[in-house]
């Protein structure tokens, strides 16, 4: 069995004991592409916080020589025959997938507009048909009318978001994605998906947005691997 | 340079979480559910997720006119 953290552009030399519980990283090569993978060990996944960060850890080191599409955390395979079949059947979305991330990586940011909180207050959640009262039919629909709205309001503050931001940030509409968290969460998130090069211009460019918009609460984690930008969806089935 | 502080590798470790166990390239969807013990994986990751309700808390407050970077470990 194998777990497996990434694809990359190209085969790579052995990552001795950079892997989750310190096993060695190797190439799993399919025409182009090479997956990045190491054996699973006997006390399976390292599913602590320390496993996660292995598991970007290892994405990371590729990043410095290839282009690297990150692989959800827990993806495991049975054999290396299995992985290089899949890898082959999607080698045309890959190689598209990873023209997209090449020489970029990921910056996390989270916005809170305390203006926004008094002006648009998200319900802490759904209301419940017995907390309205009334008859049930109409309670239910009131509750999802309530709730739709609600949803339309968190899509219409990432959106807003988002035009201020593009202000400031020099990326392309696709590398910009805002969203609000469901359910009482005001902060907007948002991933950027910009060049190595670019971080001290995206700094500068975060430090005017403060300045310009002091009431406004920012703050950024990263560089991550582009888990925002390649498509889940990119073989075609569902999620898990 | 904005100065790191105690609560920068929490807000990181939420953002990686955010991003590792929700989004990335899903290879397949019914192999990886079908194999012995993935479930107990992904119970395990939720359990993990809930119990980091303060870590949750710092995530909905972020400091006003700070800008950390947090590029380490946890």
């Amino acid at each position: 069995m194998l777990y497996v953290y990434g694809i990359a552009d190209n085969a790579f030399e052995v990552l001795r004991g950079a892997g989750l519980l310190n096993s060695d990283v190797f190439a799993v090569p399919a025409g182009c592409l090479a997956a990045a993978a190491s054996k699973l060990a006997q006390g399976g996944i390292e599913t602590t916080p320390q496993g996660v960060w292995r598991h970007e850890q290892v994405l990371r080191q590729l990043m410095q020589d290839h282009a690297v599409l990150p692989l959800r955390f827990g993806t495991i395979c049975r054999d290396r025959e299995t992985l290089t079949d899949r890898l082959m059947e999607a080698s045309d979305d890959l190689v598209r997938g990873l023209g997209r991330v090449r020489g970029k990586v990921e910056i996390a940011l989270r916005i809170v507009d305390e203006r926004e909180h008094e002006a648009h207050p998200v319900p802490s959640e759904t209301p419940t048909v017995d907390a309205i009262g009334g008859g049930r039919g109409t309670a239910y629909l009131r509750a999802r009318r309530r709730h739709h709205a609600a949803e339309m309001g968190r899509e219409a503050r990432a959106e807003r978001v988002g035009k201020m931001l593009s202000a400031y940030i020099d990326v392309g509409a696709e590398d910009l994605v805002c969203s609000v968290a469901p359910e009482g969460d005001h902060a907007v998130s948002v991933s950027c998906l910009l060049g190595r090069d670019q971080l001290a211009t995206l700094q500068a460019a975060l430090e005017r947005f403060q300045s310009d918009h002091p009431a406004i609460g920012l703050s950024w984690t990263g560089p991550w691997t582009p888990y925002s930008f390649v498509a889940p969806s990119l073989f075609g089935v569902g999620l898990p | 340079m904005p100065v790191q502080t105690a609560h920068d590798g929490e807000l990181a470790l939420a953002d990686l979480l955010d991003r590792a166990l929700n989004k990335g390239v899903v290879l397949w969807g019914d192999a990886t559910i079908s194999l012995a013990g993935v479930e107990l994986v992904y119970v395990g990751l939720r359990v993990l997720v809930a119990s980091c309700s303060t870590m949750e808390k710092y995530r909905s407050s972020p400091r006003k006119g700070s800008m950390p970077i947090a590029r380490g470990e946890s």
